[in-house]
């Protein structure tokens, strides 16, 4: 009787051990469609804002040119996981371009008291800052997915529903370095 | 303490005095002892509550020492204890009753006042003041008791403050699960789904938290944070936009000034409960004079509140 009892405790945690690998392994992609999510919300205010520009900014054509050739990229590319860094990568660039953007709209008076325009950047801020905490829930999903594959035995189960190492989030190497307060003034 | 080699007997009324002489000194420096400035209007209302409340302490001391008196003569005739105990208890309830409704008249007239001069509104009732989902973030009860709110508007942030006390039936034992305050604020970020903040009950709690609510564990970055709270909703994502790591430190820095604190996000609004607030605009025990520097401390209050939202910086213009 005593055997079975053992018996039966030890198939329910092995049983739980593959439940938790398989929850770490799709809460890794959760994560990583989350910040996809939030990427896409940044695209989709290119072309509104695009839209209120082409009227009052006529100097900046090139930026707004950049702005939607970034976006029909963006938007063509491969989407997962693994896609996740090249895809960042680019989003860090179309978010410099809209920075940019936003920073020259407060030279055009008109463009810049317009309700729309006010609202649009309230989005981004309000975008960036989800998109700050979908990096964070996917460094938090990256750090139990790697210490699952590296610990004995969630590493066996991990590995058993195909779960596999996945690069953290960093910070590009242009927003570390230095600022060189120069070329602001 | 120890005087001439021999060591002093603890003494509960010795103890005591010294703990009174502690709280002059305290008192020395906040309060001090000068005559308080207050508005002739406040002292006026002050001093003819005053009067009335020297006659219905006199009607209370009668009635009190009737029921003492009634109850020594009707001590033998009758043998039921628990009986003669209500009936001591319930003499002297109704012999307090009227003091009771003066100190409830006192508050509606002085407090509004003094509230008045920084915009807000009073209310002494507060029973439905918050909505249930709010209610949600406090332990379970069986009993609510909401009182003293006050509302308005502070430097472009609006507020909501109120007094709790909830209780639990546990068989034939009921027990304070939280007193405290329940302060809501405008927030300046919006909540996609509700966040939950409670202090850190250990792993059983935690279990029973997951399996009994379809909220998510939201764990965060910040080790020390996640060693004071536990943090749930159903959006990571929302979660983590809300509680950036600049709000951690600050709710960490509030949680050390309150033990037990607990917050809940929804909307673009925060509710914080503060289980060791202290009791607001209490002027005091009826028996004793009334003291026109109660106007000090009820303006002293009103401070505290404000300074949960400056502690939170929710009047901050940048989101983070």
């Amino acid at each position: 009787m005593e055997f079975l009892i053992i018996i039966g405790l030890l198939l329910m945690l092995l049983y739980w051990m593959y439940a938790r690998a398989i929850h770490i392994k799709n809460r890794a992609f959760e994560a990583a469609s989350s910040i996809e999510v939030q990427l896409q919300k940044r695209r989709d205010l290119i072309p509104n804002v695009l839209k209120l520009a082409k009227k009052f900014m006529d100097h900046e054509k090139k930026l707004l040119g950049e702005l939607t050739k970034l976006r029909v990229r963006a938007n063509s590319a491969v989407s997962g996981p693994d896609a996740l860094p090249k895809g960042l990568e680019l989003d860090s660039t179309i978010n410099r371009a809209l920075g940019q953007f936003f920073a020259l709209a407060e030279n055009y008076p008109d463009l810049k008291s317009q309700v729309a325009i006010v609202r649009a950047q309230e989005t981004y801020e309000e975008v960036e800052g989800h998109i700050a905490a979908a990096r964070r829930f996917y460094n938090s999903a990256i750090t139990d997915l790697n210490g699952a594959l590296e610990t004995f035995p969630m590493s066996f189960f991990a590995k058993m529903v195909g779960a596999k190492k996945l690069p953290y989030f960093e910070a590009n190497s242009d927003v570390a370095a230095p600022v060189n307060a120069e070329d602001y003034l | 303490m120890r005087s001439s080699g021999k060591e002093e007997p603890l003494v509960y009324g010795r103890r005591r005095k010294q703990k009174f002489k502690d709280y002059e000194k305290l008192n020395a420096v906040v309060m001090p002892k000068e005559e308080v400035v207050i508005p002739p209007y406040l002292a006026k209302i002050i001093d003819s509550f005053e009067q009335r409340r020297r006659l219905k302490n006199i009607l209370f001391f009668m009635g009190a020492t009737l029921t003492v008196v009634a109850a020594f003569f009707a001590y033998n005739s009758i043998p039921d204890r628990g009986l003669l105990a209500t009936i001591l208890f319930g003499g002297g309830y109704l012999s307090y009753l009227p003091l009771k409704m003066l100190k409830k008249q006192f508050k509606n007239s002085l407090i509004p006042q003094i509230l008045s001069e920084y915009g807000f509104d009073y209310d002494q009732e507060a029973q439905g003041v918050f909505p249930s989902d709010y209610m949600a973030i406090l332990p379970s009860y069986t009993w609510s008791n909401l009182s003293d709110h006050f509302w308005g508007s502070d430097r472009g942030i609006k507020m909501s403050v109120a007094e709790a006390r909830l209780e639990k039936n546990f068989g034939k034992y009921t027990l304070t699960v939280f007193d405290g305050l329940l302060c809501r604020f405008d927030y300046p970020k919006m909540a996609t789904a509700q966040v939950a903040v409670k202090s850190d009950s250990g792993p059983i709690e935690e279990v029973f938290n997951g399996v009994f609510t379809n909220k998510q564990r939201v764990r965060l970055e910040d080790p020390l944070f996640e060693s004071k709270f536990e943090v749930y909703s159903r959006d990571q994502v929302g979660a983590r936009y809300i509680l950036t790591p600049t709000v951690m430190e600050r709710l960490i820095a509030l949680e050390r000034q309150h033990n037990g604190l607990r917050a809940i996000f929804r909307n673009r609004e925060v509710l914080l409960a503060i289980p060791d607030g202290p009791n607001l605009f209490n002027p005091g025990n009826f028996i004793r004079p009334l003291n026109r520097k109660m106007v000090q401390q009820f303006h002293q209050d009103v401070t505290i509140m404000k300074a949960f939202s400056d502690a939170l910086k929710l009047n901050a213009k940048t989101k983070i």
